[in-house]
């Protein structure tokens, strides 16, 4: 029965999209506003059709229908209720549904707030958003459908998965019991990072939508990214939430002492977050001067396609990552969308160029002028953002060229590639970091840079000189370390310029700032963003350049030295746990100076499955969970490889300023959210006198 | 997400290429004398599994890569270098088990395609930014591209009187 | 679409408040044609995304292929362990039973007497059997056919180039090639004795 609503829902909704596309695409070919409302409706309508497939779904697996195929492949019964509702996305089929809605939504959202003071472009916002939702939808309701239960047709000794009955007076038959989540995903980090990525993919969509509309009506001015600038905040919020719990979970969960492994996964969800920044600083220059039009175009056109490459990449075993989603046959049609949108984009984004509607106010005053340090951030941004896609698909290019004859290698990269490659790019942007904020409107000039940027270079340098000073003598991460002091400093300068002027007029420190942040959240915002991305810079650096590991073999009573750390391991002992799976636990005493700082139990976990030919319950996953001692001066973290009779091979890492990483991380959000909060001022908008309006919308495009 | 499902493909394969994995199965602890995990560890960073997609030679925890590191070690025990181990790998498994590739000629062509790239935006970029400093120089001219005519216009073309009050009240600021 | 003439501003401007034009006192000409022609750079950006989207396609086509189970069998040539020669062309005329093995891979194990056996059963009927060691330390393989007795030639895929031509995704994997060198059978993991009896009759029947 539920089964059927949310069959019949889904294929609604898809009905409605696609005919919402037409039917605002007929609207502007004949300029008639009825077909335009209609559009809109029909857009409108698939939030509530998506919304309950969804909670159909989620009531699916609350009660454990087995006789849907996907509850059995995502839970069991034994699984925990929390678990039970991020089943939802847990599997490919689910997760499509979970992307559908979130886009639905978002829709409906953008929609209703912008259908009257964006008026002209939403004939092609609605095409937009309705031609991605239409085609996720078509994922959903003809390849991977949530909602394919289990018939057994009389006579066949297997059940069947389908959407609609098989020939043979099959019935549906339900399963006692379920497969269950993979163990791996059992963490709370590994269940809200798919959400987050979601939330970050589908919100770049809309600001996509409008620069498409602006791009189809000509309406190249500021407005659509007015009308978009929180959306593709908020979108960069989650995908920066997203990225930084998917190295949380890594680095915690999975064993290997890092927290980036430059996988073609996790390249693919960073390569729209690099070009996502740069859009998002580009478009302040087009908001205050007009400028950079085009390139505000090309790097939301960018974001658009990276997404969809990145949910294509990962979904289609594309590329050869640990990550990738087993084969399906999506793969196809999702290739089909990315190329289609590509070229309709960059094709409609050359003739508006070709034509000149994309000039603006195209004048640098000076080379030290803000605009002109913005404009050198977009071009180091693309740059990394082609880079990165270079180290991910060069296997894939090259590929291409050995079955052509060409050469006669695969070029293969991993992840020591990509550090060397990336770092100069990261340089400029820590520069770009502290001079920007502190560099002027249009005139400017070297001497008044220089003069600005003078305190906080030469406070970096005394903190460069300081560590070396203190033993640090590693060139490159002394080098870092002044850079991202720079950039810190310069941030924290400006800040206190402000404070300050405010002070002078008779306020109270604590009351100036609050003030001056609440009169400009957006660009106060954007410094503690920085500020936060100042602390992950400490924190990268310390854990890269500074990281030791060792791996030995000990019986219990021996030690091991690192970092200014022993580890004396005391024994290794066996429990099991309620879930079922067997932990070996290793017990290891952390010392500091002879000190007992910490007691740490690393473990492997093994999981058992029922076997039915062995008839018994064989281990399959096996997962390896660190004991570590964290302090704010570095991670002292162990893992246990091998294990035999009371010895145990332990795999040790000394993480130097890892937690500056996490922290730098929460003031990132914090400072997204302060930018984010709605202003005391009133919205400046653009308020079309009625006759105007009523003009317009007569005699639409 | 369905990592799930890939997690299960990814089982299946170790499955199907090695037993299931008991713990006793992972020999780890025959090393030759001179020779400590560290050294096969910094070798195997260098190198990818081959059985298994993505995952660097010394994390993976598949029998095959038990049995590679093993190898690792003995030949780290005869007095091998490590380059003379990863290019004994290459040789006998093909290009794709080094993480960056050995052969110095495709070395090159991985750290020149982005030199080349870079070399190329920062070429585009300086022409750019030459080209709007000229424009800034001659006054609020306008060059259409597309059309033969010049246009006065010494403020840009889209702006709200809201925005130009705090830019004045921005610029008022700037000269101290 | 339809452009909004305003004689007074250019395609495009339209967003220029009144005051705001009376002050700059813009000067225009009517719209004159605007040229539509694709500079360098519209060309190398078509050119770009045609190029991105032809690697991404052809990534995704090599994705999608999977293992082959009929059709001619992929060619290929090795040095057997005993430093002989072989190549799949040698044997046209006869059947060949290609089998795919690791020393770590338990299953492997399982079959390894089974296919000796069989081996020994139809040498002397035309059936050529060979083993491809793929991604294992010699020392293991060697111990390995030591271990069971294996006659059968043997080689070890340099490079790994056989399994890719094969696309095999896992081991062990079987395959059955007729006299006319046409995959008959592909077996995924261990066949049973019986089945893969009658698919090398059929393979020397064809």
């Amino acid at each position: 029965m539920i089964a059927e609503i949310g069959i019949i829902s889904t294929g609604v909704a898809f009905v409605a999209a696609a005919y919402a596309l037409i039917a605002a695409l007929i609207g502007v070919r004949t300029r008639r506003d009825a077909w335009v409302i209609s559009a809109r409706n029909a857009a409108l309508s698939t939030f509530p059709l998506l919304t309950v497939a969804s909670l159909v779904l989620l009531y699916a697996l609350l009660n454990h229908e087995y006789s849907i195929s996907y509850v059995w492949q995502t839970t069991d019964n034994a699984t925990p209720t929390f678990y039970l509702y991020t089943a939802l996305w847990g599997s490919q089929a689910g997760s499509l549904l979970f992307w559908s809605w979130l886009m639905s939504a978002f829709t409906f959202v953008a929609l209703l707030l912008n259908w009257r003071s964006e008026r002209r472009l939403m004939p092609y916002v609605l095409a937009a958003t309705m031609a991605t939702l239409g085609f996720f939808l078509i994922l959903n309701v003809f390849i991977e459908n949530p909602f394919e239960r289990y018939w057994l047709t009389p006579g066949e000794t297997q059940p069947v998965s389908a959407l609609f009955r098989p020939a043979g007076n099959s019935e549906v038959f339900t399963p006692s019991d379920g497969t269950g989540l993979n163990p791996l995903l059992r963490h709370l980090g590994m269940v809200i990072h798919p959400p987050m990525l979601y939330l970050g993919f589908t919100g770049f969509v809309i600001p996509f939508a409008f620069a498409f509309a602006a791009l189809a009506t000509g309406q190249l001015g500021a407005s659509w990214i007015r009308a978009t600038r929180v959306w593709a905040l908020i979108a960069w919020l989650f995908l920066s939430l997203g990225l930084l719990l998917g190295g949380r979970w890594a680095y915690d969960v999975l064993g290997w002492g890092g927290y980036w492994g430059w996988d073609p996964v996790e390249n693919a969800a960073l390569l729209p977050w690099l070009t996502g920044t740069a859009f998002l600083h580009s478009a302040v220059v087009q908001e205050k001067r007009g400028m950079l039009k085009f390139w505000n175009m090309l790097l939301i056109i960018v974001t658009f396609l990276l997404v969809i490459l990145g949910t294509f990449a990962t979904r289609s075993g594309v590329v050869s990552s640990v990550h990738a989603f087993a084969e399906s046959e999506i793969g196809i049609p999702m290739f089909t969308f990315l190329a289609g949108s590509a070229l309709i984009s960059v094709a409609l984004l050359v003739w508006r160029q070709e034509r000149g509607d994309l000039r603006g106010a195209d004048q640098l005053d000076s080379v030290f002028s803000r605009e002109s340090l913005f404009l050198l951030n977009n071009w180091l941004f693309l740059g990394l953002m082609v880079v990165v896609l270079w180290g991910t698909w060069a296997e894939a290019i090259t590929t291409i060229l050995v079955d052509l004859g060409l050469r006669d290698t695969i070029i293969n990269l991993g992840p020591n590639y990509f550090p060397p490659v990336v770092r100069p790019f990261l340089v400029g942007i820590f520069i770009l970091m502290g001079l920007a904020p502190l560099a002027a409107w249009r005139r400017s000039t070297a001497q008044r840079l220089g003069r600005s940027s003078l305190i906080p270079f030469l406070l970096a340098v005394a903190v460069m000189v300081l560590l070396l000073v203190t033993g640090v003598d590693n060139i490159l991460a002394l080098f870092g370390f002044g850079l991202v002091a720079f950039a810190g400093f310069a941030t924290i300068f400006e800040v206190g310029k402000g404070v300050a002027a405010r002070h002078r007029r008779g306020e109270g420190y604590w009351s100036a700032f609050s003030n001056l942040i609440g009169r400009d959240r957006h660009r106060y915002g954007g410094y503690f963003i920085h500020l936060g991305v100042v602390v992950m810079g400490l924190g990268v650096i310390g854990s890269t350049s500074f990281q030791e590991t060792t791996q030995q073999t000990m019986t219990p009573g021996e030690r091991l030295t690192l970092g200014g750390y022993t580890m004396e391991y005391n024994g290794l002992y066996d429990a099991t746990a309620e879930d079922g799976r067997r932990m070996t636990i290793a017990r290891a005493t952390v010392y500091q100076d002879d000190d007992v700082v910490a007691q740490i139990r690393p473990r492997r976990d093994t999981f058992y499955t029922w076997d039915s030919n062995a008839q018994t319950m064989t281990p399959t996953t096996n997962m390896s969970i660190p004991g570590s001692h964290s302090t704010l001066s570095a991670d002292f973290y162990a893992i246990i490889t091998f294990w035999e009779g009371n010895t145990a091979t332990f795999r040790v890492y000394f993480n130097p300023l890892i937690n500056f990483l996490w922290i730098g991380g929460i003031i990132l959000i914090v400072g997204t959210l302060v930018a984010l909060w709605p202003s005391r001022q009133p919205a400046t908008r653009v308020q079309y006198a009625p006759a105007v309006a009523a003009a317009q919308t007569s005699g639409d495009r | 997400m369905a990592r799930g499902l890939i997690l299960a493909a990814l089982v299946g394969l170790v499955a199907l290429s090695s037993a299931p994995l008991p713990a006793a199965a992972q020999s780890g602890d025959t090393l030759p004398p001179g020779v400590t995990w560290d050294d096969v560890n910094r070798v195997g960073r260098q190198m990818f599994c081959d059985v298994c997609e993505g995952i660097p030679l010394d994390e993976c925890e598949s029998i095959a890569c038990v049995q590679w590191r093993e190898e690792i070690a003995r030949q780290l025990g005869e007095g091998r270098t490590d380059d003379e181990v990863i290019d004994y790998f290459v040789e006998r498994y093909g290009s794709e088990v080094a993480a960056i590739p050995r052969d110095p000629l495709d070395r090159f062509i991985a750290f020149a395609v982005p030199a080349a790239l870079v070399a190329v935006f920062g070429v585009i970029g300086l022409f750019q930014v030459r080209r709007l400093r000229q424009r800034g120089h001659r006054a609020g001219e306008v060059a259409r591209r597309s059309a033969v005519r010049l246009q006065q216009r010494p403020v840009p073309a889209d702006v709200d009187d809201d925005i130009l009050t705090r830019l004045e009240q921005e610029l008022e600021g700037l000269d101290q | 679409m339809t452009e909004q003439t305003n004689p007074r501003s250019p395609a495009g401007q339209d967003d220029l408040p009144d005051w705001l034009e009376q002050v700059t006192q813009v000067e225009t000409r009517p719209d004159e044609p605007v040229q539509q022609r694709l500079s360098t750079f519209g060309v190398l950006a078509i050119l770009a995304v045609m190029a991105a989207i032809f690697v991404i396609g052809y990534s995704l086509y090599k994705a999608n292929q999977t293992t082959p189970t009929e059709g001619p069998a992929p060619a290929f040539s090795a040095m057997t362990f005993d430093d002989e020669p072989i190549a799949l062309e040698g044997w046209r005329g006869q059947a060949v039973v290609v089998n795919f093995w690791a020393s770590y891979c338990a299953p492997c194990r399982d079959e390894a007497p089974m296919l000796e056996r069989l081996w020994q059963d139809y040498r002397d009927q035309g059936v050529v059997f060979v083993g491809i060691n793929t991604d294992d330390i010699e020392r293991n393989a060697r111990a390995y056919l030591d271990e069971f007795a294996i006659t059968f030639y043997n080689a070890p895929d340099v490079k790994g180039k056989i399994e890719d031509d094969y696309r095999i995704t896992g081991i062990p994997e079987t395959f059955v090639i007729n006299t006319e060198g046409e995959i008959v059978r592909h077996f995924l993991s261990t066949p049973r004795e019986r089945e893969l009896r009658d698919e090398i009759e059929r393979a020397l029947n064809s």
